[in-house]
């Protein structure tokens, strides 16, 4: 304490360095080193290839609104797609009741998206399907 | 250990967690213009790996150089300036993350690696805030504040970087950087390279007189504070920016005079970020 008081008559005191400060700096150096092997890993590990999206049907509501059909677009491939853009349609034979078309911003690899289509008819009365028609490199 | 000392030590602690409560603060000044911005999260997810990790490892060096010049003891080690750096990582991924998750963008839905992505970006600016504010840890009086404003040469040149990376870094993801250099003409690039350099130099000149630069002798002619202070500005706002598209993959697709023209256009941002870094750093 008195070698502290001297100091500060010359200069700023050297700064104390807690125990919690080394402890938070080790916190940090195992983030970068655990964020760096992750990148690493990634880069390593990358596969070109096209994106594959897969939309599948969560749940249909029926609102006022029309009947809701909540899907997840999952993008089971190894680079992003962005501006996916996904068509739904109501079929019955080959005629095509009903379509509805959503854009999602984008799916990263190995993501996935949750996403509604509205339809004016029961999608329980005809056929529903689901699929995505064309994407963007981000 | 004797009381004394067991109390001196929770002193210690309790002001490295007022600390910590001062770079949370500058990690989130630093990068809520760039957490609230969505293709920035976006970015995060889709960028190149490779180029993440570039710069990542180019962000310790500068955590570094700023713990060094912004640290309020000139006598720090090496050692110190690293531990300073890695709290601040530290503190700046977890801001972002935090304030990722309050935003609900960090979702079950999304893979590990589009939620790490969206975090290590946002807490380049957040961890660069961190440092800057955690330069401040602990008690000083003005005398210390004097010192710490007080980098030489070099800490100036790290300020520069510092508030380069500052004012573009929010702007480089947008597309409106694109936009702007689709629109101009030959002329509006050189004019706005000119514009660029003359608001660095005079901003720098006036800081000078300002007495701000008191390492620098008095009297220096102008014409050595513009190439030693103006034109190596200019360059690290150019080198700043070209890092940051190139690591974003925004040259990917495009020729050199396009190349040239977006990092003019980002370069003013910069410029004026790296002009103004003391008085933002």
């Amino acid at each position: 304490m008195a070698k502290q008081s001297d100091d500060k008559t010359e200069g700023p005191p050297p700064r104390q360095v807690g125990r919690l400060e080394w402890v938070v700096a080790a916190l940090g150096a195992a983030l970068v080193a655990g964020v760096f092997g992750m990148l690493l890993h990634e880069a390593l590990t990358y596969e070109d290839g096209p994106p594959v999206i897969v939309a599948t049907v969560l749940d249909v509501h029926r609102t006022e609104g029309g009947h809701v059909v909540r899907f997840t677009a999952e993008n089971r491939g190894h680079t992003t797609a962005a501006e996916v853009t996904v068509l739904g349609r109501l079929t019955e034979g080959d005629r095509t009741l009903e379509q509805a078309e959503i854009t999602l911003d984008y799916i990263a690899r190995k993501s996935s998206r949750e996403a509604g289509l509205v339809f004016q008819r029961d999608p329980a009365s005809a056929k529903l399907e689901l699929k995505a028609t064309s994407y963007r490199k981000p | 250990m004797t009381a004394s000392k067991a109390a001196s030590a929770r002193e210690i602690e309790r002001g490295f967690l007022i600390g910590i409560g001062r770079a949370v603060g500058g990690a989130v000044v630093f990068s809520l213009p760039v957490l609230m911005t969505m293709e920035m999260w976006q970015l995060g997810a889709t960028m190149d790996r490779e180029r993440l990790l570039v710069l990542v490892a180019l962000l310790i060096p500068l955590l570094v150089g700023l713990s060094h010049f912004v640290g309020f003891e000139e006598t720090t080690s090496w050692l110190d300036d690293l531990r300073d750096a890695f709290v601040a990582f530290a503190i700046g991924f977890a801001t972002s993350a935090v304030t990722l998750g309050l935003f609900g963008l960090i979702e079950p839905m999304m893979s590990f690696d589009e939620i790490l992505g969206a975090i290590v970006i946002e807490t380049v600016p957040a961890s660069i805030g961190a440092a800057l504010a955690q330069g401040q840890f602990g008690q000083q009086d003005k005398e210390d504040r004097q010192a710490s404003r007080d980098g030489g040469y070099w800490g100036e040149l790290v300020f520069m970087t510092a508030g380069a990376l500052f004012l573009s870094f929010s702007v480089a993801p947008t597309e409106e950087v694109d936009l702007i250099a689709a629109e101009m003409r030959p002329l509006h690039v050189i004019a706005l390279a000119i514009v660029s350099i003359a608001a660095l130099h005079v901003v720098v000149y006036s800081l000078q007189f300002s007495g701000q630069e008191a390492h620098e002798p008095e009297g220096a002619p102008g014409w050595s504070v513009f190439a030693r202070y103006t034109l190596v500005g200019y360059s690290i706002a150019l080198i700043v920016c070209f890092v940051m598209m190139w690591t974003f993959g925004r040259f990917d697709e495009l020729g050199f005079t396009a190349m040239v023209r977006l990092l003019v256009v980002l370069g003013f941002p910069a410029a004026i970020g790296a002009a103004f870094a003391r008085l933002i750093v």
